[in-house]
């Protein structure tokens, strides 16, 4: 929600991002990419979502935006049960509520990158022109407004991506590998943007299988694996506890040393 | 909607070769339409338009000669209460050689070609000024070849006279040349000479016309009456506008058939082609409509996109 909500204590109490039990089941599949997850994201927090390829941790990001329904189980966000929405509730949700980065930036191709960016936000009614090249001289790529996606170099299609995310200044937003495409040196620059939008209070979700990155700059780190968390670490300092968190990837059982975060239902 | 037309806008900029062919296609094929329906709606009923202007017959009554006589086929009209009547026409049937080829055709006397009903529109030549001129049907001149200027021979009498194509007419109460029978005409007095001895091979032809067109039943109702009016075996034929106008038509429906057919094939091909540009564009778009709907399009917008897409080119 972009403005303060009579319930926003209650959204505290109760989390921003609620998954109860959340099983998902692509069809066909006989094992499920989601087993029965569980978490609550609170409002303001920077949470990373880690796990090797095929762990689930894009399919529990694409229900949490509800671009996919869970087989089972109960995702609310911002107080919306996303189960009782049709396709053009979930749409207007998404645009209302949702930002979202892609590892592959997915632009639309045919629309400068200025176009890109106010797109949402003219689904939303508004012409947002101003904002929109504000965001993209705060993300330090004012000069390529009228420039067409595949004239840009893969930092720039990120930022703007970026940028697409903000315009409608969301209640929650998502990245999916948001540096999986990029070069070190951009991959920072994009996790520093990221960071700096979190100190400004926008609750982030990322999806990463970069423990360094996630433990750089989120303040929780919920691991995934087999379409279970296996691991909820909230981090007092970025710096600490890179290397138990990587372990979660390799090891059957939860790294001991992460402080566990408690059991939200 | 903003959003919408940027994208569809802009995606048609980028897909300049679909939308040139849609607009192409749809071009043709709303013109190839709208021509077969301008061509339907100007020759609906030309059929009657002819009738008209040339005071076609409702009924032509073929009287044999042994029986009948003018005198008596004068009283014929009142009989059956015709508002016009032509005739009567003396008639034979005349074997004609041209080249190699023969034809059997009905000859009828008549000194004009105009009248108060059935006028023959000559196309070219003159109406007959003497005996050795015979009148074609424009129809059955074209059908096999034969000019005014040229010669006829008839065979079917012991004289064989040879006889000069004067005019070709066009005559609204017979069919074409390559559906029915055909009509000659020459001078009346060059009628007997025409005439073979033998029984039964001279007739009259009475032509009539009603204020109002009859139907079938009527028609035949006046045909009835005639037959009990007049002395046994006076009736040897007789011909409705009914029948003429559904062998004249047969050719147009034929046209307009065709006509219609090709419009249907030209839309039904232009609904294929569209279907599988935009087939074709929707498969290519699958990870577009995926981000679509990530940044907050929904489903109907995704479609107006598409939709937009089409119609633009198709409309403009």
């Amino acid at each position: 929600m972009n403005s303060i909500s009579p319930n926003l204590v209650a959204l505290a109490r109760s989390g921003l991002v609620r998954l109860t039990d959340v099983t998902k089941v692509y069809q066909g599949g006989i094992t499920g990419a989601l087993d029965g997850v569980s978490i609550t994201v609170e409002k303001g927090e920077f949470t990373a979502i880690m796990g090797p390829s095929g762990s689930g941790k894009s399919t529990m990001l694409n229900l949490v935006a509800g671009l996919d329904r869970p087989t089972s189980g109960t995702i609310v966000v911002g107080g919306t049960d996303l189960s009782k929405l049709g396709e053009a509730g979930l749409a207007r949700f998404r645009r209302d509520h949702i930002g979202f980065v892609f590892q592959f930036f997915y632009l639309l191709p045919n629309l400068t990158a200025l176009e890109n960016v106010l797109i949402p936000a003219q689904l939303k009614g508004n012409m947002a022109t101003g904002r929109g090249r504000e965001l993209l001289e705060q993300l330090g790529i004012p000069d390529v407004a009228d420039k067409y996606p595949a004239r840009l170099s893969g930092g720039q299609q990120q930022r703007v991506a970026i940028a697409r995310a903000l315009i409608n200044n969301p209640t929650l937003l998502l990245a999916d590998e948001p540096t999986g495409a990029l070069d070190t040196h951009s991959g920072e620059q994009v996790m520093e943007l990221l960071g700096g939008l979190h100190r400004g209070g926008q609750t982030i979700l990322l999806v990463t299988h970069d423990a360094k990155l996630a433990t750089r700059n989120a303040a929780r780190v919920i691991s995934v694996m087999d379409g279970k968390i296996v691991d909820d670490a909230r981090l007092e300092s970025p710096e600490r506890a890179p290397s138990e968190v990587i372990r979660v990837r390799s090891e059957e059982t939860p790294p001991a040393g992460a402080r566990r975060a408690p059991e939200t239902k | 909607m903003k959003a919408v037309v940027v994208k569809a806008l802009a995606d048609l900029r980028r897909r300049r070769l679909q939308a040139s062919v849609i607009f192409v296609t749809v071009l043709l094929a709303v013109g190839t339409g709208t021509m077969a329906l301008t061509l339907m709606t100007q020759t609906r009923d030309p059929y009657q338009t002819a009738f008209e202007a040339q005071k076609g017959a409702h009924l032509q009554v073929y009287y044999d000669g042994g029986v009948t006589d003018r005198q008596l086929l004068a009283s014929t009209p009142s009989l059956i209460g015709a508002s016009a009547f032509g005739g009567p026409y003396p008639s034979t049937t005349v074997e004609f050689q041209h080249g190699s080829r023969k034809f059997s055709l009905d000859t009828f006397g008549r000194d004009n070609p105009g009248g108060d009903v059935e006028v023959l529109k000559i196309t070219s030549g003159h109406w007959p000024v003497s005996d050795g001129e015979i009148v074609l049907t424009r129809s059955f001149a074209e059908l096999n070849h034969i000019s005014v200027g040229d010669s006829v021979k008839v065979v079917s009498v012991t004289q064989k006279p040879v006889l000069t194509v004067a005019a070709e007419v066009v005559d609204i109460d017979e069919g074409s040349a390559d559906l029915s029978s055909q009509h000659t005409w020459v001078l009346s007095s060059a009628i007997p000479a025409l005439t073979p001895t033998t029984p039964n091979s001279s007739f009259y032809l009475m032509d009539y016309r009603f204020a109002t067109d009859p139907t079938n039943s009527q028609l035949a109702g006046y045909v009835d009456r005639l037959k009990a009016s007049l002395p046994p075996g006076s009736i040897s034929g007789s011909v409705n506008y009914i029948l003429i106008r559904s062998v004249f038509n047969i050719t147009n429906q034929i046209l307009t058939s065709v006509l219609l057919a090709f419009s249907v094939f030209a839309l039904a091909a232009t609904a294929a082609i569209v279907a599988n540009l935009v087939t074709g564009i929707v498969i290519s778009s699958y990870r577009e409509i995926g981000i679509m709907k990530a940044v907050g399009f929904a489903p109907r917008e995704v479609v107006a996109v598409f939709v937009l897409q089409i119609l633009a080119p198709a409309l403009s």
